[in-house]
């Protein structure tokens, strides 16, 4: 996986961790993100199952706003 | 000179190909900010120096419409265009925990505010520079007199009336984006031309000008109809109404000013590349504003 800078990784790993946490899934086979950094709506799947959610962060990475749709 | 807006690094006015190419290694080596500017003004997508080069000197190019134009398109762009940023979203009818949010991070913006109009007066030769930023100072900090206090004062009050008292909002430290953005502003203050510290300060009083509806702004800073009914507190209405009569003139004679000495000083790229710095500073801390508010939200 590939990111532009470290911040992007940051809240990639904050993202999936918070997904997996909500879910309590072990793991997830694909996320889809539209969006920017004024907010991101997200879909995360693991085989048929769909977990909606909207997702802002700070400016280093941190989860700032979580909600699920 | 060109300079760049994250980093300051200098080069030959006009000279867009050095620029793409500094921001083209600056990427390749992961940089933050680098990547996070090219982000959010130019693309999300990668792309090779030369068509970068021809990117930004678009994005630049202040000709048709002067210095004052383009500030006014850029900010409106990153705070009222298609997606207005997630605190004037808020802002519209805002909750309890919004506007002490607002309160607790705004003192620490407003006394940084009055360092940066100093260090203007003590820089600038210029009369009327001089005068407008003694009246902007006093109309933001200092008040003229008890009927007509400073734009601080009425701050603290909006604070007060929402329950929280005066010594716990001045005892209150800064979050860290609003720490960083005072920072920011205060390096610019410290070290640049006063007309770049003037480009970084006034045109974020944009983001209360009423009239940028007009001009292409989705929305404006709060819902006007909250200033009649009963939504918000009276010392609440008063803070959000002096801003709205205020910084209107503020933000345009300000920005007059600025067009009309970057032009006599030919200093105009570096005004942009100073704005382009402070809005990207004041973004972080209206977020900064939001994070408040959500601890208030949670306590």
């Amino acid at each position: 996986m590939f990111f532009c800078c470290e911040i992007c990784e940051v809240e990639f790993r904050n993202m999936i961790e918070e997904v997996k946490r909500r879910t309590g899934w072990k793991t997830i086979d694909e996320v889809r993100i539209t969006g920017d950094q004024k907010g991101r709506e997200c879909t995360a799947r693991l085989g048929l199952q769909a977990f909606r959610y909207f997702i802002r962060f700070s400016s280093q990475g941190a989860i700032d706003t979580f909600r699920e749709i | 000179m060109t300079k760049c807006a994250v980093c300051g690094t200098t080069f030959q006015a006009g000279d867009y190909d050095s620029l793409a190419h500094h921001f083209y290694e600056s990427a390749e080596r992961s940089d933050p900010g680098h990547v996070m500017w090219l982000n959010k003004n130019i693309t999300r997508k990668k792309t090779d120096a030369s068509e970068l080069s021809k990117q930004l000197r678009v994005y630049l190019d202040f000709r048709a419409i002067g210095t004052k134009g383009w500030m006014k398109k850029r900010f409106i762009e990153r705070f009222y265009g298609e997606k207005p940023h997630p605190f004037v979203l808020v802002l519209q009818h805002p909750s309890k925990a919004t506007l002490l949010g607002y309160v607790v991070e705004h003192q620490h913006f407003l006394r940084q505010w009055t360092r940066s109009c100093a260090y203007i007066i003590a820089k600038t030769d210029k009369v009327d520079v001089t005068l407008y930023e003694l009246d902007n100072i006093n109309t933001e900090f200092g008040g003229n007199g008890p009927d007509k206090p400073s734009h601080y004062e009425l701050l603290i009050r909006m604070g007060e009336s929402l329950g929280l008292p005066r010594d716990k909002i001045l005892g209150t430290d800064p979050l860290s984006d609003t720490a960083s953005a005072t920072r920011t502003w205060n390096e610019i203050a410290e070290k640049e031309h006063w007309l770049e510290t003037m480009a970084a300060m006034h045109p974020l009083e944009l983001i209360a000008n009423r009239n940028l509806r007009g001009e292409g702004a989705k929305m404006s800073y709060f819902d006007r109809s909250i200033l009649s009914g009963n939504e918000v507190t009276d010392a609440t209405k008063n803070f959000l109404r002096e801003g709205y009569e205020a910084d209107v003139e503020h933000s345009e004679e300000a920005m007059d000013l600025i067009e009309k000495y970057s032009g006599d000083l030919g200093t105009a790229e570096n005004v942009q590349a100073t704005f382009l710095r402070s809005i990207d500073a004041f973004d972080r801390y209206l977020m900064a504003r939001l994070e408040r508010a959500k601890q208030f939200e949670s306590s």
